[in-house]
């Protein structure tokens, strides 16, 4: 069963004074089930700080439905059970960190020694034990976020909402707060979060739901997304003379090839076949590399399939598009950036140089 | 339920008495109640009355500005600061977070006439040997004054900016303390649309002017207990009345 549910939920938001539109979120559809994390990606001002505002109740919907644990969002007795996280959040200055905890529990009802001690084991959760007795209006951004999260869990919530609960954190910091959220999902609990750091919500969600301009342009698992993502395979050979690579068919030669290529074999193709004609060619194969689109590769190709609605999905683009690799077989690069007069190969292996990773 | 009303009270108590405001009203308050024994012996002999005069205007008129200054930004800083979005995301109704509000500024405001009561006392015996009890009716009055005033400093911080608040607070504490005698004047002088205005201003308007028995204290005046409860009463349904319509605002808030 569900414990989020979005039904055709729009919203939308007009100048006070000539009533115009301004911006429209939705119709959103969508569904968290329990005990996943869901990764609610989406450029900014996509809409997500909007969405969750709407789950939590700080916004009320133009139309449609929201379900949250099974009540509507306004209610009071699902929010015992919810844990959320407002993007850059900002709490009572003149509170310590531990009063600031304090208050919260108290606004679930938690006795004083259960306030206390809850408030003390989870600053120690989030790395803050040494910062308990610090004035919020001394800490860092990173250190807000941290105490953020650590209100977020006061409750030991079944579902919790967290928008871009990684901003401002350091690398150290956003694999402890990564860890906080896989242990929350260890233990039961739905994780919903907003983020645009796509390497994170690679690594700990379960499925990812994209938004641009408003609207979900695609769910899915991010197995599935990785699967699906379209792979090729680079072969990195030396030895290989021009004459050979143009009786091999091999287009746009940048310049020297002989010290060093990479020829790009897109999947699908015979890469076999392929490696076996290059040997015969007298080429030494230095390595064979499977290549995969990361979650951000599938992300930019959504948006930018989906920036303009009405045109549908645009054929793929090779170059900014790397992980679609139309015909055959082809040299991508030389190895030797600086020296070939091929500008546009050469550029052509920069942009994949900075996009694509290793295979998984 | 109470104890999220109060935990909202407390946090807000907190904050007020924190503000560095507090302690520079708290700070002029002792310094202007510390003055009327310089000023009270130029009085040939009136040292009692000036004194008591002195201290309860400084009570009535810092208190009024604690509960305005504090009272108009405290749920549009919420707002504007952002905190509200993790205490309204908790199982707390709307209700409980503007009565939350007002009963710690209301605590607050207290705190401060409290102290100053104490102080005026003190001086007041220092310098007439007895303690005058009646000034303590007046201060009653006062403070259901204050408590009606920080219910509207709250209702205007949920629907104007602070400064827009303040102002609009002031002017009804001006028109309060004056509109009987505004009518008055009307009555007397004025043509027929001035006194229509006048009439609906004076309706319109609380008058505080219920409240204020400090002058009448002072110059040994008693003050019937019936007269205090119903002024009491005149403020507290006023009281009420803007929180009703504070909540009633701030149910229909959206938090963009």
């Amino acid at each position: 069963m569900p414990v989020l549910v979005f039904d055709e939920v729009t919203k939308v938001f007009k100048s006070s004074i000539r009533g115009r539109h301004l911006y429209t979120l939705g119709p959103v559809n969508l569904e968290v089930e329990r005990g996943e994390v869901f990764g609610y990606l989406g450029p900014n001002a996509a809409g997500k700080t909007t969405t969750i505002k709407l789950a939590m109740g700080l916004l009320k919907p133009t139309s449609g439905r929201i379900e949250i644990l099974g009540s509507g969002s306004n209610s009071v007795q699902a929010r015992r059970r919810i844990g959320f996280l407002p993007e850059q959040p900002y709490f009572y200055q003149h509170l310590t960190a531990q009063e600031l905890l304090e208050f919260y529990g108290n606004l679930f009802g938690l006795s004083r020694d259960e306030n206390r001690r809850r408030a003390a084991k989870l600053l120690d959760l989030v790395g803050l034990s040494a910062a308990s007795a610090t004035t919020i209006s001394k800490f860092s951004k990173g250190m807000l976020q941290r105490v953020g999260l650590a209100q977020a869990i006061v409750n030991d919530p079944d579902l919790v909402l967290l928008d871009e609960p990684l901003t401002g954190l350091d690398p150290a910091g956003r694999r402890e707060i990564r860890d906080l959220i896989l242990d929350l999902k260890s233990r039961g609990k739905t994780v919903f979060f907003s983020s645009h750091i796509l390497q994170d919500v690679e690594m700990i969600c379960d499925r990812v739901g994209i938004l641009v301009g408003g609207k979900i342009l695609r769910v899915a698992s991010v197995s599935e997304v990785l699967e699906k993502s379209v792979r090729w395979t680079e072969v990195e050979v030396t030895g290989l003379s021009s004459e050979a690579a143009r009786r091999l068919g091999l287009d746009d030669i940048p310049g020297n090839v002989e010290e060093k290529a990479v020829i790009r074999v897109a999947e699908g193709d015979d890469l076999n076949g392929t490696i076996g004609r290059l040997m015969q060619e007298g080429a030494k194969i230095a390595s064979v590399m499977p290549m995969r689109l990361t979650l951000e590769d599938y992300f930019l190709s959504e948006i930018e399939n989906g920036s303009k609605p009405g045109e549908g999905k645009k054929p793929a683009n090779p170059v900014n598009n790397p992980g679609s690799v139309p015909g055959g077989p082809r040299i991508i690069s030389n190895g030797l950036e600086g020296k070939s007069p091929e500008g546009d190969a050469n550029a052509r292996t920069d942009l994949l140089a900075s996009r694509v990773r290793g295979a998984r | 339920m109470k104890a999220i009303v109060l935990g909202i009270a407390a946090n807000t108590f907190r904050e007020g008495v924190r503000d560095r405001l507090f302690l520079a009203v708290g700070v002029f308050a002792a310094f202007v109640l510390a003055s009327s024994l310089v000023i009270g012996p130029l009085s040939l002999g009136e040292q009692t009355r000036i004194t008591e005069d002195i201290g309860l205007a400084a009570i009535s008129i810092l208190s009024f500005m604690i509960a305005v200054l504090v009272g108009t930004s405290i749920v549009y800083r919420e707002i504007e600061r952002r905190t509200i979005y993790t205490v309204i995301s908790k199982p707390v109704e709307r209700w409980q977070f503007i009565l939350g509000k007002f009963v710690g500024l209301a605590g607050t405001v207290t705190l401060l006439v409290a102290s100053m009561t104490v102080l005026l006392l003190l001086i007041d015996f220092a310098v007439a040997r007895q303690f005058n009890g009646n000034i303590l009716v007046a201060i009653l009055l006062t403070w259901m004054e204050l408590m009606l005033l920080t219910a509207l400093s709250v209702l205007m911080s949920t629907i104007a900016s602070p400064i827009l608040g303040a102002i609009f607070s002031l002017l009804l504490y001006v028109i309060g303390h004056a509109s009987a005698d505004i009518r008055d004047l009307a009555v007397r002088f004025g043509s027929g649309v001035l006194r229509v205005m006048t009439d609906v201003v004076y309706y319109a308007v609380p008058n505080l002017e219920y409240l204020n028995v400090r002058s009448k204290v002072t110059h040994g005046v008693n003050i019937d207990p019936a007269y205090v409860a119903f002024a009491s009463a005149y403020a507290l349904l006023y009281a009420i009345a803007f929180l009703v319509i504070a909540v009633l605002v701030f149910e229909r808030k959206e938090f963009k």
